[in-house]
């Protein structure tokens, strides 16, 4: 009489188990991924707006002589602030979820910043701007993203206050090592948003795995009920 | 969709069977190879389907009286 093995094998299992896992958490990452890239084409818009009117509402005009004019920075808004916006609104609409999408988001995203202090005069109000756009890259749960964000502000201290302090700190004579103390409140930011990403990911994968075993258990269970059907059909055939 | 078609390993690597040739098969085989998910489903485009998917095709399959049912019985 031929036997039946019922034991499935316990590695090819969980193979099967680790590799739907995996796939799993490759489509909610990308669908998370997606999400925020879409959220940040609303804020590039959004930003773009917001910069210029931001140069409207403090320098609306200039003086050439007698003559007013539209100041240069209306117009550094209207096309600076166009190609910041537009260049990673073009990589979201066209490669959502590429990583090289969301580390130019983050680049742009923090020249947003330097724009919008830039176009504020230096004030110091403006400089949370840095903190509030470096939570929102968070929001894709990948550090180096914070990592490429993070190089550009401290680069950007660094340069302007070295050559345009007024343009970052709203002061001509600042000392030299206060990009280090701006710097020093985006690590601090940093080590918390990279905390979150970690458990953020963590959490995916776990909600992964959690599916990929439900999944697995309930084909088991189909498999060996057809097994069972098929078995007795054939028997009071 | 349509199920034409599954591939089993018995062992040495998976082969294409058409319904009728998997239901020759012997069936302490079948059910071996059920069981321990050596089994994988294909539709007419040669498209692989998920095993739950393919298993209710199978069953809606035999159910209406296709070529498989006279040689399974399964209901």
């Amino acid at each position: 009489m031929a036997t039946v093995d019922l034991e499935e094998d316990a590695g090819e299992r969980e193979g099967r188990i680790a590799a739907r896992a995996s796939e799993l958490l490759q489509e909610r990452r990308q669908r998370l991924l997606r999400y925020v890239d879409r959220m940040f084409l609303a804020l590039m818009g959004g930003q773009w707006v917001f910069g210029i009117l931001v140069a409207l509402f403090f320098s609306p005009y200039g003086w050439e002589g007698k003559q007013r004019v539209i100041h240069f920075h209306v117009y550094t808004a209207v096309f600076l602030g166009g190609l910041l916006s537009l260049f990673p609104m073009v990589l979201i609409w066209r490669r959502p979820g590429w990583v090289v999408t969301r580390h130019v988001v983050a680049v742009s995203q923090m020249l947003w910043s330097a724009l919008l202090i830039h176009l504020s005069g230096g004030r110091i109000e403006t400089h949370f701007h840095v903190f509030g756009s470096l939570a929102f890259l968070a929001f894709y749960l990948d550090w180096k993203v914070l990592g490429s964000a993070s190089a550009v502000v401290v680069a950007d201290h660094l340069l302007r206050g070295l050559f345009w302090p007024e343009s970052v700190y709203g002061i001509v004579n600042p000392e030299w090592w206060r990009f280090l103390e701006h710097a020093f409140w985006v690590v601090f930011e940093d080590v918390f948003l990279v905390l979150a990403c970690s458990y953020g990911l963590a959490e995916l994968t776990s909600a992964a795995r959690r599916q990929a075993e439900v999944e697995t258990l309930r084909e088991t269970d189909q498999l060996k009920t057809f097994a069972l059907e098929m078995a007795l059909a054939e028997a009071r055939a | 969709m349509r199920l034409t078609q599954v591939a089993v390993d018995r062992g040495e690597g998976y082969v294409k069977l058409t319904l009728p040739e998997f239901f020759a098969l012997p069936l302490v085989d079948r059910i071996q190879m059920l069981l321990h998910q050596r089994m994988r489903f294909y539709d007419e485009a040669s498209n692989l389907i998920p095993i739950s998917e393919g298993l209710k095709l199978l069953r809606e399959g035999t159910r209406n009286g296709s070529a498989t049912q006279a040689s399974t019985g399964v209901p």
